[in-house]
């Protein structure tokens, strides 16, 4: 693809990667979707100190954070960078069945910025 | 934010930069990079989802340059960069982090692992070729 292409000019290489990355983003969200079910899952057993939860859903978080801004869903780059610094903290690493209903905070305006993301991709 | 450096070491040929290879567990990622990387001519990309599986293509590939997640399942970024350091075939091959990680204490730390420079997601996808070529170039310039 790259010798096909090189001899392009910029601006259509560029135009052309920016189309590709709405597909990929949208593909994206599909993904971060159907992943909701899983972390619900986490979040259901962290009371029972169960480490890999816990992982989970930081690895989960941390994900989303990084990537989603690639596609320019910053709304839930935000919510899941705000999941990610409270899973981080000291009061769910501390004491995660404490810091559950918080976490189920964070989860949930992560889905719902997703689903917002979801809805704009939709209707482009 | 701006890519951050380190001073001198790696790999220091002038020649160009030719093979890159990405590492990283997000699929649709690895994709966006392949892509975007693709905006530079003749520069050939390779990609593959795991700490693991990068130790075993890289003595294949012998890429010019490795780009590292961070926080990657089983093998992690600096993980895979500890074997790569101790392993003589594989050791001079410059090493960018990719990562949301991008915390002043948390790019010192990857650069004394011996990273030559840290590139903070979200990246800009339609620039993220050139910061690759600035930081090869940076590299050659040091040598």
């Amino acid at each position: 693809m790259q010798d096909k292409d090189s001899h392009k000019p910029e601006y259509q290489r560029s135009a052309e990667l920016q189309s590709q990355m709405e597909k990929i983003g949208g593909r994206f969200l599909d993904r971060v979707l159907a992943e909701f079910d899983a972390m619900e899952s986490a979040l259901a057993v962290l009371g029972t100190g169960d480490a890999a939860a816990l992982s989970a859903l930081e690895m989960f978080a941390h994900r989303i954070h990084g990537s989603s801004a690639i596609f320019g869903f910053s709304a839930l780059s935000e919510a899941a960078g705000a999941l990610e610094a409270l899973l981080a903290s000291g009061q769910v690493q501390g004491s995660p069945v404490n810091a559950i209903p918080d976490i189920a905070l964070g989860l949930a305006a992560v889905r719902a910025a997703a689903q917002a993301a979801h809805a704009g991709t939709a209707s482009r | 934010m701006p890519t951050r450096t380190a001073q001198g070491g790696g790999n220091l040929s002038r020649r160009p930069l030719q093979s890159v290879l990405y590492v990283d567990d997000e699929p649709d990622i690895r994709e966006v990079v392949e892509l975007s990387l693709a905006l530079a001519a003749d520069l050939k990309v390779e990609s593959c989802g795991s700490g693991e599986q990068a130790l075993k293509v890289l003595p294949i590939l012998r890429p010019d340059m490795v780009l590292l997640d961070v926080m990657m399942p089983g093998l992690d970024g600096p993980g895979t960069l500890a074997r790569m350091k101790a392993d003589p075939l594989l050791a001079a091959v410059p090493v960018v982090f990719l990562t949301a990680k991008a915390l002043p204490a948390e790019i010192r730390r990857f650069l004394a692992l011996g990273a030559v420079a840290i590139i903070p997601k979200p990246f800009d996808a339609l620039k993220l070729a050139e910061q690759v070529q600035t930081i090869w170039n940076g590299l050659s310039d040091a040598g």
